[in-house]
Parts: C-alpha cells; sequence; structure tokens
C-alpha cells in the first residue's frame, strides 16, 4: 500500500534485495520486511517532524492520519521545508548503510 | 541444551539494474537469530529516537491508536474502506443473469475440468527447465532461448531489453490488481467483468485511459481490461528522463507467461507498481490474472515479462492460446 514517501525510500531497495537473497522461509523473510518497514517509517516521520515547525506538527498529523497515502502532503511539507525530499532522503541513505552493514557483521 | 542457531544461506545468482551492492557474489552465511535481533534492535532505536525528540507527535498518535510502525496497515484499511463504499454506493443491483455469459471452454477451464491447451502444454514442457528458481532475468543464453519457444509457439517476438529499456525484473511474482478507473466517472458497474475485484480508489500511474466516456472504444477497454504494473519507479533513470520514459512505458505492450502453468497473455503496461517490499513485482488487472488462473486464494504467481516488438500493432490483446495471426481468445 503507498505512502505518500515511497518514491523517496527506493534506497532500501538494496536492504530488501539482501533480504531476498537470504535462504529463509517465508514467514521469516515477511519478520525481516516488516522490521525494516517499521524502522523506515519511524525515521522518515522522525526526519520530517524535526525540521518541521511545531506549530504546524498536528495539522501534519492529522492530515497524514487521515490520508497516508496522498502525495497532497508532500506540497504541504515542501512550502513548509526547505528541500524535504533531499532531506529524506538523505536520512534514508544513512538508514541504509547502517541496515545494509548488518548483513556482513552478521557471519555465522 | 544450547540453543540452535539457524543459519541463512546468500546465494548469487541475479543481477539487479541500479543496485549498487551486487554483493551476493560469494557465497556467504548470515547468523539468522544475529541478525533478526540486530535489525530489531534498529528498529526499537529508532522507536525510541521518535518517541523521545516527539512525545507530542507519538501521545497525539497512540490517542488514535495510530501505531506508526504499522501505517501500512492503516493506509490499506483507509483506502479498502474507500473503495468498498464507492463499490456499494456506485455499483448498480447485478442478477447473475445480467453477467456476460462466459464460453464453455473458460468456465471448463475455470473448474479445472478442461485441460491447458495444446500450446500451451508443449511451451511448459520446454519452458519449465528454462526457469530459474530465483526471480531476476534470465541469463542471455536462456533468455534466447525462451524468445525461440514464444516465437514458436505465439508468433509473438517478446524480449526483456527493447529500444534500450529494460524493467528491473523480466521474471517476478504478479499479484491481483483492481480495476482502474477508465475515464472521469467511470465505476466499478461499468466494467463488465470481475466485479469483485473492485475498484481502485486513486487512477493508474498514467491517469485516465481516455478523457471522456464517449472516446471510450473497444481498444481502450481492452487497455483496462488486460493491463500490468510494472516497477518503472525502480528504474535508475525514471527521475531525470522522466517526460521519455513516461511515455515509452505508457501502454507498452507486454507479453506475461505463468510460467507453472503456460498460460500467456498480452497486455498493456497501465500502472505502476508494486513497491519493493511487497515482494511482488509486477501486478494484474482482475480480467488478466483470471486468464492466468490466479484468482482466489492463488492470487500471485511466477510470471515471464517481456516486451512485444509490435511495431506495427499487429499483436492482439488478452490470452494466447496459438499462434498470433491464427489466434484463438479465451475470452
Amino acid at each position: 500500500m503507498k505512502l505518500f514517501y515511497d518514491h523517496l525510500i527506493l534506497d532500501l531497495d538494496e536492504v530488501y534485495a539482501e533480504i531476498e537473497q537470504l535462504e529463509i522461509s517465508h514467514e521469516k523473510r515477511r519478520d525481516l520486511i516488516k522490521v525494516v518497514d517499521e524502522t523506515t517509517h519511524h525515521t522518515v516521520i522522525d526526519t520530517i517532524l524535526s525540521h518541521l515547525n511545531k506549530s504546524r506538527h498536528e495539522k501534519f498529523l492529522h492530515l497524514f492520519h487521515e490520508a497516508p497515502h496522498d502525495p497532497k502532503h508532500l506540497k504541504f511539507l515542501k512550502e513548509e521545508i526547505e528541500d524535504i525530499e533531499e532531506k529524506i532522503q538523505a536520512t534514508i541513505k544513512e538508514l541504509k548503510q547502517t541496515l545494509l552493514s548488518e548483513f556482513t557483521s552478521s557471519p555465522k | 541444551m544450547p540453543k540452535k542457531s539457524s543459519k541463512f544461506t546468500k546465494f548469487s545468482p541475479r543481477f539487479v539494474p541500479g543496485i549498487k551492492s551486487q554483493k551476493w557474489a560469494k557465497k556467504a552465511t548470515v547468523d539468522a537469530q544475529k541478525l533478526q535481533k540486530n535489525l530489531e534492535a534498529h528498529r526499537d532505536k529508532a522507536i525510541e529516537a521518535f518517541e523521545g525528540k516527539h512525545p507530542h507527535a507519538d501521545k497525539w498518535l497512540k490517542t488514535r491508536n495510530i501505531q506508526l510502525g504499522q501505517i501500512r496497515v492503516h493506509s490499506r484499511k483507509l483506502l479498502t474502506g474507500a473503495s468498498l463504499s464507492a463499490a456499494l454506493m456506485l455499483a448498480a443491483p447485478i442478477s447473475p443473469q445480467s453477467l456476460p455469459q462466459k464460453p464453455s471452454h473458460v468456465l471448463l477451464a475455470e473448474a479445472g475440468i478442461s485441460p491447458l491447451s495444446q500450446v500451451g502444454q508443449a511451451l511448459l514442457k520446454k519452458l519449465s527447465p528454462l526457469i530459474p528458481k530465483r526471480i531476476g532475468h534470465l541469463d542471455p543464453a536462456t533468455e534466447t532461448k525462451v524468445q525461440k519457444l514464444l516465437q514458436n509457439s505465439f508468433g509473438i517476438t517478446a524480449t526483456s531489453t527493447l529500444e534500450d529499456q529494460r524493467l528491473n525484473h523480466s521474471l517476478g511474482w504478479i499479484g491481483y490488481e483492481q480495476h482502474l478507473r477508465r475515464f472521469p466517472g467511470d465505476n466499478l458497474s461499468q466494467h463488465d467483468e470481475e466485479r469483485r475485484s473492485g475498484i481502485a480508489p486513486g487512477l493508474g500511474a498514467w491517469g485516465y485511459f481516455t478523457s471522456s466516456k464517449g472516446q471510450l472504444d473497444e481498444n481502450i477497454k481492452l487497455y483496462e481490461k488486460y493491463y500490468v504494473a510494472v516497477q518503472t519507479l525502480y528504474i535508475p533513470t525514471w527521475q531525470k528522463d522522466l517526460k521519455f520514459l513516461r511515455d515509452w512505458y505508457k501502454h507498452r505492450k507486454v507479453l506475461v507467461v505463468d510460467v507453472d502453468s503456460g498460460r500467456a497473455v498480452v497486455a498493456v503496461i497501465g500502472d505502476a507498481g508494486p513497491a519493493a517490499w511487497t515482494g511482488k513485482q509486477f501486478g494484474g488487472s482482475p480480467e488478466l490474472m483470471r486468464a492466468l488462473d490466479l484468482t482466489g486464494k492463488k492470487s500471485k504467481g511466477k510470471v515471464l515479462l517481456l516486451f512485444v516488438d509490435d511495431p506495427q500493432n499487429r499483436v492482439p490483446l488478452g490470452p494466447l492460446q496459438g499462434k498470433v495471426g491464427d489466434v484463438t481468445k479465451l475470452t
């Protein structure tokens, strides 16, 4: 199901590709994907709220919870925060590096 | 007794365009439990950071029973609710007699009584040994063999790369999609088949198929009946070459072959998606999935999806049972 920021988190495809390569059961793969997805949402919304004026937090949360997929939210955020797309993408890039490192630092 | 640690193995067989870390060229092992534990630790850290920095937002969400980690589930509920409401409000009462009668061979095939066409059986026998377990792309030698096979079976030239364009997968999992709105004002009751799938609340990635109901002809109807969603969003140059790529991929003809059944359908690209996290690489319209017999419990299947090289626009859309030219349509 789409979220308004899905196109900004495409970098994480590399993490999903790593999970996809694991020889594990469907259930375990789904669990790992879920964990990465949960991490992503907290990271993205944290980034947005950290840059958004606090007086606008409630408005954003209200819009987001009413229609998490609606691309108009990005328009709203662009008006409020300079380069918000780049900021989200930069955070996701960092998250990607952190998560990818786990696939090489968890050897048997 | 010490707890047994499960061991995951990573293999190397596929290349994913646009993905820089092709690290799995070397077989390696990963400690499953350790990996899961570490990823969960990152998640917990992200949750703690969010709650610590934005306690007001955390409280706001919790009082509304919204879990940020489950936001996709929340979104799905909202969109499904909207879709069902729209369907209930807009759909005209339907009596079973008013639905178009399907040809008997389709009904028999659906009931599992009629076997696959001879072409399908012959194709499957030769195709199965060529299809790798892992999704991605076929290696060039195998793709050449598959192309010849498809050419012989259907008289269609199909390829994973056409005019330098290539998707991130030509072999992947396809999932069941909903109907798309063909023109402003279109609703579920105006679609003549597979109404139980519902209609997507939003538009497809290329918008309406036509600008008004008056311009809806048989061709446009076939576009929506047999459309696929592909992951154009993962094409590395998508944003950079947006205008060119958007036009190139819009309604581009593709051949979809279920590698487990030999069933094949010619379709057009009508939407973008699904997202990588879904574990699916393609989406199929309700009629397309019906033609592949991927409905009900089995609403997902492994397919080859290749561009059709058809500059003269001679290849018709829909299910295939034989060669184009003396093609027998299933529906």
